[in-house]
């Protein structure tokens, strides 16, 4: 078995040796004789491996830092916290760090092969601006890998947020070149991409819907996350599927070390976080969940007589972690989500009950194997679903007649992924990761079961199924001391029925250092995306349908250039990132004109809705600049970022074929974010918002109906028409925005905390638009002199929203 | 179902939101235009254009309590409107106050299938101009008439109709048709009345999927003998320009869609070659099969 594993490593090695040996030589002769002394470790070379975890809690730190200064040499944990790291026999310093920790610095003697394993406290002196010796954290200018942003959970817990409802999403919409789709949603756009264009990952499992109430909150509990990574280009390899972002949120494995938790009770919802161990160090647990209770409290307050109803929007995470060996670990992670509307009636004739539902299931076990120092390698077994569901049940009676009526339609995807990756350290210059996915996607655009005593029953249900598989590997390569590369091809596959998509995506990262804290940088991808939602409102609405790539309709794909430099301020610890970027995306779908899967009149009918015929294929085109300027040490942390874009689409069957600039084309995006802790006692934040608004299409022009002799149209069309002479033709008004967080905690005995958290989401009262209207003035009749007028009439919502939470954690 | 969505969405709306008319005038640059539409085909006995103005829908006070269809602000009456063929006859259109619309006979200008007519219009000394051709007359129409009865008992004449459609070119198609009967109610004289038939989703076809097959739409009509009688059914195709397919389709999709917001207008087509004005100038040729329920 090992044989066969270093075999495979062997070629693997050969191919990515070959890949870039290749650029270099033209000769056929020469293309296979190909030099792997660089991917062997010299003899007087020995490494050091092992994992970085928190002490006190056990948990694996993802993206720590290992690294040599007097050597230039470094490195970061992986996903699991695992690293390692080749040197030179000898006596080296070594810095072991990562934001919100303190810096261990160890001497170590290195005659041989070491297995060294960290713990790092948690910084109790963070509070303090602190110089950070150069090279020693993750630093921008340090890395390959441009377009990507992580994000602390601690700053979503600081950062004032909607009802106090701390929410990963909406902090990503902080950033620059993430937006907001309209006021309050937890919908985004990356790049001028589409919702359905962000890869949205927990714990390896894609979720497909991450709104919960019409996109208000998402689906995301920030007590149960370790970390949130969003790329928005220069994607690496081993990340496919979607276009324009993948945002990466990982789960925490649990306590291994004592048992500890949260209780956070808020106006609209509460939520709890239990960790701990089940066998000290060796098997934990983590279990959070979260319930809105505006139901729950409205019951006494209802009648069936006048009719009773509710909503209520709840997740659970749950995972357990067991290390088996050093070597061996397995991680179950598990999420449900689910919104739940529903309604009833009662009276002497009626007696009728209306529900909706949606929701999300993930699942995913994970095996980590160390196979040796330099190699690391997961297995992970995923499950994902997400469904929709509406039924209408009534019974009326009159006399002796009894008409009954049960109409139930859902939809929904459902997927069940295996995938394998490997992390390869083969020495100090290079990184390579590389494995294998294959996911087995089941659509279903819609179920209809009705039955009605005056129709004939109809239960009908419409399938897809497609598999959809990738290999990939990637090289992080550190060419020179200045130069430094990420190269990576991914090799997609789709079937869906006979029809078969191969396509090979290429990845390219490259950093120049022109000075140790100021790097250059450029990056390429190419990316396919089999599968497509579609969306009437782009809102996040549960209606919203998730499709399959067919033989009609072809997948996505986007060819992304970005190009920008990094700068660090190792005194201060500031960072400052400016980046432009080129998008183009092809094959992109949206509904015909008129079109709309919200048409449930004709869902209830049972009527046949062929999603393919009412969607367009087109282009689009997405471009700009981002600026982010970012503290993330001292007592005041936070960020600045800018965003100018344009984004541009082009469809045959829409517009006329012309191009209009895309609903979320928005000219300028500012966000400033501000979080002040002065003392361990008091944290109080701050973030301002100011986007171009969105654009809408709404009537221009009104004319009087030219009649047509034949059909209907003879009928409906007289009187005055509106018309409309160009999609997208109205931008609506600039949305600014801010808000305010005031946390105050006050430490207990045995550890526990107790923190007060008030809120003021929308601080001046900003009347934010949410959605236009063209309303009807109508007169007075009996005025002879009366006049009607169409008025734009703006809806908006979230205006001054105080909130109060209180927190306990033990 | 749907009441439901909406109003969950709109309760948590009203809860949380206000509304507020705000001035159009800075978000939608619309400028004021020239309105032009005409059909013509071969079946007319009048040709008409109507010329009108086109004005921002939003802002522009109209006045009540005058005819709803025809309001005065949008009428023009001072347009020179010519329509000539490519043989050099032309012919002028004067306004008719009754249908508000520029109007001459149809025998001042032979409208012939497969001929090509141009449209002059000034107004403001402003000219605008627009071409069409008249597509061909489709040869014949097939039906298959069924006869049901509904769900309370009374009988309904169940449409099929079918024709072949031209292999040679993208074709567009409207369905529609009338009924003419002599109407009896109770204790009522009997008289006659027509009332048009609507072929729903099959009103408006396209050759697209299948290039010279058969088409074919389906629609229902009352016929109970306790109501009608001596019913008489003209079934018409029009065979029809893509502009004037894509403009009445356009208008009955913003009819359709008015008032939900998950659905985007259409645009409105326009075939006008100037700018300052939008409209549709475009031919059309109709096929009629009359049917007697008699025989």
């Amino acid at each position: 078995m090992k044989n066969k594993i270093y075999h495979s490593l062997f070629f693997l090695g050969l191919i990515c040796k070959s890949y870039g040996k290749v650029a270099h030589t033209s000769s056929t002769e020469n293309r296979f004789n190909v030099d792997i002394n660089n991917f062997q470790e010299p003899k007087n070379n020995f490494t050091i491996s092992g994992y970085i975890t928190e002490s006190g809690s056990g948990e694996n730190l993802l993206g720590a830092s290992i690294y040599v200064p007097e050597l230039k040499r470094g490195t970061t944990t992986n996903d699991y916290g695992f690293y390692s790291l080749s040197l030179p026999k000898g006596k080296h310093t070594v810095y072991i760090s990562t934001i919100g920790y303190t810096t261990i610095i160890k001497k170590i003697e290195i005659n041989n092969d070491l297995s060294l394993n960290f713990k790092l406290e948690t910084d109790t002196q963070s509070l303090d601006e602190v110089t950070v010796s150069a090279d020693s954290k993750v630093k921008e200018s340090k890395v390959t890998q441009m377009s990507k942003i992580q994000i602390n959970p601690s700053t979503v817990a600081d950062i004032p947020a909607l009802l106090g409802e701390k929410d990963v999403l909406k902090t990503l919409q902080l950033l620059p070149g993430i937006q907001a789709g309209s006021e309050g949603s937890s919908g985004f756009f990356v790049r001028g991409g589409t919702p359905d264009q962000n890869l949205i990952i927990l714990d390896d499992a894609v979720v497909y819907n991450s709104n919960h109430l019409f996109g208000f909150f998402s689906v995301f509990n920030g007590d149960a996350i370790k970390s949130v990574e969003a790329f928005k280009g220069g994607f690496p390899a081993r990340f496919g599927g979607r276009l324009s972002s993948v945002i990466k949120i990982d789960m925490k494995d649990g306590n291994k070390e004592k048992i500890s938790g949260k209780v956070n009770i808020g106006l609209i919802s509460s939520s709890m976080l239990l960790e701990g161990p089940i066998n000290k160090g060796k098997t934990s647990f983590i279990f959070s969940g979260r319930r809105t209770y505006a139901d729950v409290l409205a019951q006494p307050f209802l009648s069936e007589e006048n009719g009773k109803g509710g909503y209520y929007f709840a997740d659970l995470n749950f995972k357990i972690h067991h290390i088996f060996s050093e070597k061996d670990k397995l991680y179950w992670s598990n999420y449900y989500g689910r919104d739940k509307f529903y309604s009833s009636f009662k009276d002497q004739f009626t007696d009728e009950k209306v529900k909706l539902g949606w929701g999300n299931i993930t699942s995913t076990l994970r095996w980590n194997h160390q196979l040796n120092d330099k190699l690391f390698a997961n297995t992970s077994l995923i499950y994902s679903n997400y469904d929709f569901k509406i039924s209408d049940e009534y019974t009326d009676t009159y006399d002796d007649n009894v008409v009954e009526y049960l109409f139930k339609t859902s939809s929904g995807i459902e997927d069940l992924t295996l995938k394998s990756s490997f992390d390869y350290y083969p020495n100090s210059k290079n990184t390579l990761r590389f494995g294998a996915e294959i996911t087995n996607h089941s659509f279903t655009p819609q179920r209809v079961l009705l039955k009605d005593t005056y129709a004939e029953d109809i239960d009908k249900t419409e399938e897809l199924n497609s598999l959809e598989g990738a290999l990939y590997i990637e090289d992080d390569w550190k060419i020179t001391d200045k130069l430094r590369s990420s190269l990576g091809l991914r090799l997609s596959y789709f079937n869906y029925n006979n029809t078969n998509y191969i396509n090979p995506e290429t990845r390219l990262g490259l950093s120049y250092s022109l000075k140790p804290d100021l790097a250059l940088k450029a990056s390429y991808a190419k990316m396919n995306q089999y599968i497509h939602l579609l969306s009437s409102s782009g809102i996040g609405l549960p209606t919203d349908l998730w499709v399959s790539s067919t033989d009609n309709v072809k997948p996505q794909t986007s060819q992304q250039f970005a190009v920008g430099i990094a700068k660090d301020f190792f005194e201060k610890d500031y960072s400052l990132s400016l980046e432009g970027y080129y998008k183009n995306m092809n094959n992109i779908i949206a509904y015909k004109e008129g079109a709309s899967f919200l048409a449930l009149d004709n869902l209830e009918s049972g009527a046949d809705l062929d999603w393919e015929e009412n969607i367009t294929a087109g282009e689009g085109w997405a471009y700009g600049a981002e600026i982010l300027f970012r503290k993330q040490t001292g007592k005041l942390t936070g960020w600045l970022g800018y965003t100018l874009s344009w984004s541009e689409r082009q469809f045959d069957e829409l517009n006329f074929g012309n191009k209009f600039y895309d609903r979320y084309d928005r000219r300028h995006d500012i966000s400033a974010v501000g979080i002040y802790k002065p003392s361990d006692r008091f944290t109080f934040s701050a973030t301002w918002v100011l986007s171009t608004g969105n654009n809408y299409t709404l009537p221009n022009l009104q004319r009087i109906g030219g009649n047509f002799p034949i059909g209907g149209s003879n009928f409906f069309n007289r009187g005055l028409q509106d018309i409309t002479t160009q999609r997208n033709n109205f931008r609506g008004e600039t949305s600014h925005r801010l808000d305010l967080g005031w946390q105050f905690h006050k430490k207990k005995k045995k550890g526990r905390e107790r923190t007060w958290a008030i809120s003021l989401y929308n601080a001046y009262a900003r009347q934010n638009p949410f959605i236009y209207t063209v309303d009807t003035k109508y007169p007075n009749y009996n005025d002879p002199n009366g006049t009607e007028e169409k008025e734009l009439t703006r809806t908006s919502v979230l205006i001054l929203i105080p909130s109060v939470n209180y927190i306990f954690k033990f | 179902m749907r009441k439901a969505v909406l109003a969950l969405l709109g309760l948590y709306i009203l809860l949380m939101g206000c509304q507020k008319v705000v001035d159009a005038d800075e978000l939608l640059d619309t400028e004021e235009q020239v309105s032009i539409i005409g059909y013509i085909s071969p079946h007319d006995t009048i040709l008409k254009i109507s010329v009108t103005k086109a004005l921002p829908s939003i802002g522009t006070p109209i006045k009540a309590n005058q005819d709803y269809a025809f309001p005065e602000e949008f009428l023009i009456k001072d347009a020179v409107v010519t329509l000539s063929n490519t043989e050099g006859n032309s012919v002028v259109l004067n306004y008719d106050n009754k249908t508000n619309t520029y109007i001459t006979s149809a025998s001042n200008l032979t409208i012939l299938h497969g001929a090509t007519y141009n449209l002059k219009v000034i107004v403001a000394e402003k000219e605008f101009n627009a071409s069409c051709q008249i597509p061909k007359k489709l040869d014949t129409i097939n039906e298959i008439i069924e006869f049901q009865q509904d769900e309370f008992g009374y009988e309904l004449a169940v449409i099929n109709i079918n024709f072949k459609d031209f292999a040679d070119e993208d074709n567009y198609y409207i369905l529609g048709g009338f009924i003419n009967t002599t109407l009896k109610y109770e204790n009522e004289e009997p008289f006659p009345y027509e009332y048009p038939i609507y072929f729903g989703d099959d009103e408006f076809l396209i050759d697209n999927i299948n290039e010279g097959a058969e088409l074919n739409g389906k629609t229902e009509i009352s016929v109970d003998n306790e109501y009608y009688s001596d019913t008489k059914i003209t079934l018409q195709v029009a065979h029809v320009e893509k502009a004037l397919f894509e403009n009445v389709k356009t208008t009955r999709t913003n009819d359709d869609v008015d008032g939900n917001p998950f659905v985007e207008y259409v645009i409105a087509p326009n075939n006008i070659l100037e700018e300052g004005a939008i409209g549709v100038f475009s031919g059309y040729s109709v096929t009629e099969k009359v049917i007697d329920l008699k025989d």
